[in-house]
């Protein structure tokens, strides 16, 4: 079969790449397999998502006065601050994989680096918000604690329920975060790979798979932003 | 609508032949993805001043989410080039925003119209915001 396959191959005057798996005829064939099980997994991840903005419906339905008076405990600023950041690193993700289509290494590499510290810049900004809400008690469920906040010089009494806010609040960020997380280590990956001379314009369904992976994380963020610091 | 796929995915024996040429990725001009992030930049400014002149609810929800849907469609139709690729990927992300829909609507039927039929577990009713109110100090 193997042979037959090979023959077909050779009479059509087609090369064989060492990257072309045996199990794949063409590498047309094995590039859109690839990318079909990634939008596959894309369309997972917005259903994934979708339970939390279906909780942040709601609870902002029941307590709409919560949602006004809390998110004023957010700094909007940072908040756009990181949406820049991310809108950035969407666009060196796509110029990475054009970079790839017009098989130029260095535009990759240096793009795909690009990327990773817009990342690194993002999750930082996180950080330093998380850990102010940390220090001033402004946590989910029974973590919340009205008197620190208070002492921090937060409004006295949030009305509703702050604390299903917070728990709102860190869930989303938290898993969005994480989903950055992992993004940023499979572009370590993907570094290491482009610096061994992996990819080119016929072989990149790997990069191409992550770029749709990050801009996913971005396309998430771009809903993210609005919803939870600039409630009016 | 989708056979250069199906074709591809499926049985690719004969169609690889003909299509091997197209092979060849489709190369964006730089201009489009800079001006692409031009227009994402803009929007978000547009968000958060729109946010700052404190519009009357609901429409500072609509236009908020109006604005960052017209985000994303930007980064899907040339960031993630769907714009471009085969229409079957397409279908599989607009599939997706369809069952996330399915999923808001009737989740809202049955917390919206739960009152009517126990008025003690409705969302909105005294006695309602006074079961929640009681589960929150557990």
């Amino acid at each position: 079969m193997g042979e037959q396959q090979s023959s077909q191959a050779a009479a059509a005057g087609q090369h064989h790449p060492k990257y072309l798996a045996h199990h794949f005829e063409s590498m047309e064939q094995q590039n859109a397999s690839g990318k079909l099980g990634m939008w596959l997994f894309l369309g997972q991840e917005v259903l994934f998502f979708s339970g939390l903005f279906l909780a942040y419906t709601l609870a902002r339905i029941f307590y709409p006065e919560t949602f006004l008076a809390a998110h004023e405990l957010l700094d909007w600023k940072l908040g756009a601050l990181n949406t820049i950041f991310l809108l950035t690193s969407s666009l060196t993700m796509a110029l990475a994989v054009r970079g790839a289509q017009i098989n130029s290494k260095p535009t990759m590499f240096w793009n795909i680096l690009a990327t990773l510290l817009l990342g690194g810049a993002f999750m930082v900004v996180k950080y330093i918000e998380y850990s102010h809400k940390f220090h001033d008690g402004l946590l989910p469920g029974h973590f919340f604690d009205a008197a620190k906040a208070m002492h921090n010089g937060h409004p006295a009494n949030i009305p509703g329920a702050p604390a299903i806010f917070f728990a709102i609040y860190f869930t989303m960020t938290g898993t969005h975060g994480l989903h950055v997380l992992i993004g940023m280590l499979l572009m370590l990956w993907l570094l290491v790979r482009i610096n061994r001379g992996d990819f080119n314009s016929e072989n990149h369904v790997f990069l191409e798979n992550v770029g749709l992976y990050w801009h996913i994380v971005d396309l998430i963020w771009i809903f993210l932003f609005p919803l939870l610091y600039l409630v009016r | 609508m989708f056979e250069k796929l199906r074709n591809i995915v499926l049985k690719s024996g004969s169609t690889a032949q003909a299509g091997h040429h197209g092979s060849e990725p489709h190369v964006l001009p730089l201009k489009t993805y800079f001006a692409v992030f031009g227009a994402l930049l803009l929007l978000t400014i547009l968000t958060v001043v729109v946010s700052v002149i404190g519009l009357p609810q609901p429409t500072a929800i609509i236009v908020a989410m109006v604005v960052a849907a017209i985000k994303a469609t930007l980064v899907v139709l040339w960031f993630m080039h769907l714009k471009y690729d085969d229409r079957f990927y397409s279908l599989i992300f607009i599939i997706s925003i369809l069952f996330l829909a399915l999923f808001f609507i009737f989740t809202s039927l049955d917390v919206f119209t739960r009152g009517q039929v126990n008025p003690e577990e409705s969302s909105f009713s005294q006695d309602g915001l006074l079961l929640r109110q009681e589960f929150m100090k557990k």
